[in-house]
């Protein structure tokens, strides 16, 4: 035989409190008291992104985005967009970074990827003098390259004495800076953004603080 | 200019949604965007005026010359015009700053539109936002050691404003407080910064400011208890300082 426990109220405090909330919660002040905490959020976690996955120079990618973020108020509570940004004078948004997906040459025949660290975040006109390489790998955008001897500050022949392609690549003084391609496809990465878990739980907790 | 119709398109979007910032009327909206592509056009002119001026000066160096030698020199100087790295890192930095005060703009206008949230968060704390390798306050020494700059930090500036610390050292104060416009002007003779009453209010700056909460800044004692938060006063036609 089992027996269910009976809870009998005899003051409620709760009802009250909970009905002042609500009659104070209109959609404006929701998104106002939510909104400017949950850009935060985003914003702080777009600034805490490391560096590029190949270890280059940063270029403060996502720097641009976290000063691009903006909440508003919405028919549904509150909405938090990212405008785009200038990146390389280019407009970019950040859903591509998001979720992935495929980039085509759109104004130019081929989209050049910087394949050095010297070139990682600059565009081919950034640089003096490039040269198009065929190989049967690709095309690349080439600098002729030099190297100053730190004993004697003359200009020296590079790569003697290494083996292989790299030798050869080294002693023909080239720097390979950007590949061409018609096209370049990029993994999505869901973490560039605080979790959904993150973001709900910020907006519950300034939502009410009061009752919490 | 492509920034200032980066922006205005953006404004234009919020606008036409009936979104960000409702308050902010049709005519002040294109005062907003004129002021934009002033403020952009104007990072341009300076940018271009820089390089011309130092392209003209070393003109007339090499005109003066007689010594051939000399003259190499200062026109192997001159072939940096012609596709020089550093001329392009040049513009690129000025349009990049451009570009960073204009989304702090746009965030400052978000931060003081809206009645409920100006309610809600009255006040601001400046801190750091972005990592800087070489952060305000310090300066590469002998060897890549990085060394202090005694005055130069934030809370140093913040003072020489005429801000007060709190008692464990945050820089916080109402939004409608002078002291954000301060300093921006750089108030206390400091030369790097951007004459905006926002973040970034210097060069390469890593702060940014943090709502804070009625309730924090009644605790801290900015605000009374049902005292009525005002927003920042400015000029949405003036809000990006002249390029000096």
């Amino acid at each position: 035989m089992t027996v269910a426990p009976v809870i009998r109220i005899v003051n409620d405090t709760a009802t009250p409190a909970l009905r002042e909330f609500m009659a104070g919660m209109t959609p404006e002040r929701f998104a106002g008291r939510v909104g400017p905490k949950v850009q935060e959020l985003v914003e702080v976690h777009l600034a805490a992104l490391g560096p590029n996955s190949k270890g280059y120079p940063s270029t403060g990618f996502y720097e641009k985005f976290a000063r691009n973020v903006r909440w508003t108020p919405d028919a549904r509570g509150v909405l938090i967009g990212i405008l785009p940004a200038i990146v390389n004078g280019r407009q970019v948004g950040l859903a591509l970074r998001v979720f992935g997906g495929t980039i085509t040459a759109q104004t130019v025949d081929m989209l050049a990827i910087p394949i050095s660290p010297v070139s990682y975040g600059h565009v081919p006109s950034d640089f003096p003098n490039l040269f198009l390489l065929k190989t049967v790998k690709g095309a690349y955008l080439c600098q002729r390259g030099q190297q100053v001897s730190e004993k004697t500050g003359r200009m020296i022949h590079a790569g003697r004495g290494q083996g292989g392609n790299a030798g050869r690549r080294v002693a023909a003084d080239l720097v390979f800076l950007f590949k061409l391609q018609a096209s370049v496809t990029q993994e999505g990465d869901l973490d560039v953004l605080p979790s959904d878990d993150a973001i709900l739980g910020t907006a519950l907790a300034f939502a009410r603080p009061e009752l919490n | 200019m492509l920034l200032a119709s980066n922006m205005a398109k953006e404004i234009a979007e919020l606008q036409a949604a009936g979104k960000l910032p409702r308050e902010l009327s049709a005519s002040q909206t294109a005062q907003l965007q004129r002021a934009l592509q002033k403020y952009s056009g104007q990072v341009s002119q300076r940018v271009l005026s820089n390089i011309l001026d130092d392209f003209k000066s070393k003109i007339q160096t090499a005109q003066s010359m007689t010594d051939p030698v000399q003259m190499r020199g200062v026109l192997a100087d001159l072939t940096l015009y012609t596709g020089s790295p550093e001329v392009a890192e040049q513009i690129r930095f000025a349009l990049h700053v451009s570009q960073e005060v204009a989304s702090g703009g746009g965030r400052f206008l978000n931060q003081n539109l809206s009645p409920e949230a100006l309610d809600e968060y009255p006040a601001l704390e400046l801190k750091r936002m972005f990592a800087r390798h070489v952060p305000r306050g310090f300066k590469v020494g002998p060897k890549g050691a990085i060394i202090p700059v005694p005055d130069d930090d934030w809370p140093s500036r913040w003072e020489a404003a005429g801000g007060e610390l709190t008692d464990d050292g945050r820089m916080v104060a109402l939004k409608s407080d002078p002291i954000w416009q301060a300093l921006g002007d750089g108030d206390g003779g400091y030369d790097d910064t951007l004459g905006n009453p926002f973040p970034p209010f210097a060069f390469n700056s890593g702060f940014m400011t943090f709502e804070v909460s009625r309730k924090e800044a009644v605790e801290l004692g900015l605000l009374g208890q049902d005292e009525e938060a005002k927003p920042a006063r400015f000029d949405v036609s003036k809000l990006f300082a002249e390029v000096a």
